[in-house]
C-alpha cells in the first residue's frame, strides 16, 4: 500500500478485531529484544513510494521556513537543546537502542540522552496522559507483527532531521516485524496528522541487530559540549 | 523537667510508637491505607515474586492529587550551577530510584530488567547474566548483572562513574524482594574499602504512570550568567 490509497478512516480500525495481548503469550511472541540501530540514517523522510509527504499548504510554509533557518546556525533545532526528538525522529538517529520485552509493556531504551519509549500492551488509550514528546504508545501482536499505536504527542518535535513538522494531532501506527533471520527489524510507520498532512502516509525504517552493543548512558548536553556553558 | 526536654521525650515516645505502628501494618493492608488518601483501592501486585513489573514509588508518601505523575518544573532563577550535578541534566546514580516524590517504572524481560526513574528519566539496566562484560565502560549507574535466588533478585553492580567519567571504585550488591505491595532493596555499598548498608523501600502504585520528565526543558528558557541561572531574558 502506498500513501495515495490510504483512507484516514482506516486508521481508526487499525486496532479493530481480536487483540491478542502479548501478556497472554509472553513466550510465544517473536523475540525482538536486544540492541538495534538504524540501518540507513534518514535525514529527510519520504513516503514508501519515494515522494515528499503530502503537506498541507500552511505546514509546507512552516517546513520551508524551518529549513531556511536550519541552514545557519540550526539553533531552531530542538535536538540541540537536548529535548526529546519525538517519534520517529528519535529512532532515526545513529544511536543504538535496546528493546526489553516485559510481560505487560515493552521498553525501547535509547542511548540518545538515555531516553526511553514505553509500549503498553493494552487495548486502548483510555489511560493516556500527555501531551508528551514521544507520545503514548499501546501495542499488540498481529501474527508476527508488533502493532504500535501512538497518540498524545506534543507539537514541539520534528518528524525528521530536516524539520518536517507536525501538530499535536499526530497519530502514528507502526507495524514492526523481524526479517533477515532476525537480523533486521522492519518498522512500517503510518503517519496521520489532519492539521499537517492532506492524508495519512507511510514510510519504512529498517533497523539492524547490533549484537554485543551496550547502550551507554548518553549525556546529551555533555556530548554537545553545552555542559561547559554552565561550568564556571 | 524543662519544657524542651519534656517535648523531646514526648517526641521520642511518639516516634517509637509511630514506627511500631508502621511496621505492624501487614503489607497487604498498605495499599488500602493509600486508598484512603483520595484514590480508589489499588489492585495488588502480581503474586509471582519474580514479577516486579510496573510502577513503584519510593517511600510511603501520599499519592499526588488526581491521577498521573507529578511533573518537575525548571530550576528557579539564581540557582547555583554545579558541574556534574543534576542541574546540568547529567545522568545520576539512581540506587533506590527516583527522588522528589517521583516514581520508578520496572520492566522485566527474560534477559534484562530495567528500572526507569521518573526523575530525569535516568535508567538502571540489570542484565540477567553471570558475568560483567570485559572492559566495561564506567557509567553513572554502573554495570549491573542479576540473578534470582528464590524470591530475591540479587544484583551486582560495578563501574560507577564519577563526574569526570572515571570509575569511582564502587561495588554494590543488592538483594531486592517483593514483600506484599512493597519492593524492598537491601543494598551493600563498598567504596574504597568502606562498606555501608542501605535499605530502599518502594510502594506498588498501579494507579500511577511515570511521566516524561525532561530535565532540559528548564534550560530552553534560562541563560547561564556567571555560573547561575538567569531568567531575565527568557
Amino acid at each position: 500500500m502506498n500513501s495515495t490509497d490510504m483512507p484516514r478512516a482506516g486508521l481508526a480500525f487499525a486496532f479493530a478485531g481480536a487483540i491478542s495481548l502479548a501478556a497472554s503469550a509472553h513466550a510465544a511472541t517473536p523475540d525482538i529484544s536486544g540492541p538495534w540501530i538504524i540501518a540507513q540514517p534518514h535525514e529527510v523522510l519520504k513516503t514508501t513510494d519515494g515522494r515528499a509527504p503530502p503537506l498541507l499548504p500552511a505546514a509546507a510554509a512552516t517546513y520551508a521556513a524551518t529549513k531556511a533557518a536550519v541552514s545557519t546556525p540550526k539553533d531552531n533545532d530542538p535536538d540541540l537543546r537536548c529535548l526529546p526528538p519525538g517519534v520517529p525522529r528519535l529512532m532515526l538517529q545513529s544511536f543504538p537502542f535496546n528493546i526489553v520485552q516485559g510481560k505487560t509493556m515493552y521498553a525501547m531504551m535509547f542511548e540518545w540522552n538515555h531516553l526511553n519509549r514505553i509500549i503498553h500492551l493494552v487495548a486502548d488509550h483510555s489511560d493516556t496522559i500527555g501531551p508528551l514528546y514521544l507520545g503514548q504508545s499501546i501495542g499488540h501482536w498481529e501474527g508476527n507483527s508488533l502493532v504500535v499505536d501512538t497518540n498524545s504527542y506534543n507539537d514541539t518535535t520534528w518528524l525528521d532531521d530536516s524539520g518536517l513538522p507536525h501538530s499535536d494531532q499526530l497519530h502514528t501506527v507502526e507495524h514492526m516485524k523481524l526479517a533477515g533471520g532476525g537480523t533486521e527489524l522492519i518498522d512500517t510507520i503510518t503517519i496521520d496528522d489532519p492539521q499537517t498532512f492532506a492524508k495519512p502516509w507511510q514510510t519504512v525504517m529498517v533497523f539492524r541487530k547490533d549484537p554485543g552493543a551496550i547502550i551507554k548512558e548518553d549525556y546529551c548536553l555533555g556530548r554537545l559540549g553545552r555542559d561547559n556553558l554552565v561550568v564556571k | 523537667m524543662p519544657a524542651d526536654i519534656r517535648t523531646r521525650a514526648a517526641l521520642a515516645v511518639w516516634s517509637v510508637l509511630a514506627f511500631a505502628a508502621i511496621v505492624s501494618v501487614p503489607a497487604t493492608s498498605r495499599a488500602a491505607d493509600l486508598a484512603t488518601d483520595g484514590t480508589t483501592a489499588l489492585a495488588p501486585p502480581p503474586s509471582d515474586p519474580h514479577d516486579i513489573e510496573g510502577v513503584w514509588k519510593p517511600g510511603r508518601s501520599a499519592p499526588p492529587p488526581g491521577s498521573g505523575a507529578a511533573r518537575s518544573g525548571p530550576p528557579p532563577a539564581g540557582t547555583p550551577v554545579v558541574a556534574g550535578s543534576t542541574l546540568v541534566c547529567a545522568p545520576v546514580e539512581r540506587l533506590g530510584g527516583a527522588g522528589g516524590g517521583m516514581s520508578n517504572l520496572w520492566v522485566v524481560g527474560p534477559k534484562e530488567i530495567v528500572m526507569i526513574s521518573e526523575e530525569d528519566q535516568d535508567v538502571r539496566k540489570i542484565y540477567l547474566q553471570a558475568h560483567h562484560p570485559r572492559n566495561v565502560i564506567p557509567q553513572p549507574n554502573g554495570n549491573s548483572i542479576g540473578h534470582w535466588e528464590g524470591d530475591t533478585l540479587v544484583v551486582d553492580s560495578i563501574a560507577f562513574s564519577d563526574a569526570n567519567g572515571k570509575d569511582k571504585g564502587q561495588h554494590v550488591v543488592e538483594r531486592i524482594q517483593k514483600q506484599g505491595d512493597r519492593l524492598v532493596d537491601h543494598a551493600t555499598i563498598t567504596t574504597k574499602g568502606v562498606t555501608t548498608q542501605r535499605t530502599f523501600n518502594s510502594d506498588w502504585r498501579p494507579d500511577l504512570q511515570v511521566w516524561e520528565n525532561v530535565c532540559e526543558e528548564g534550560y530552553s528558557k534560562f541563560q547561564i550568567i556567571n555560573g547561575k541561572l538567569d531568567d531575565t531574558n527568557s
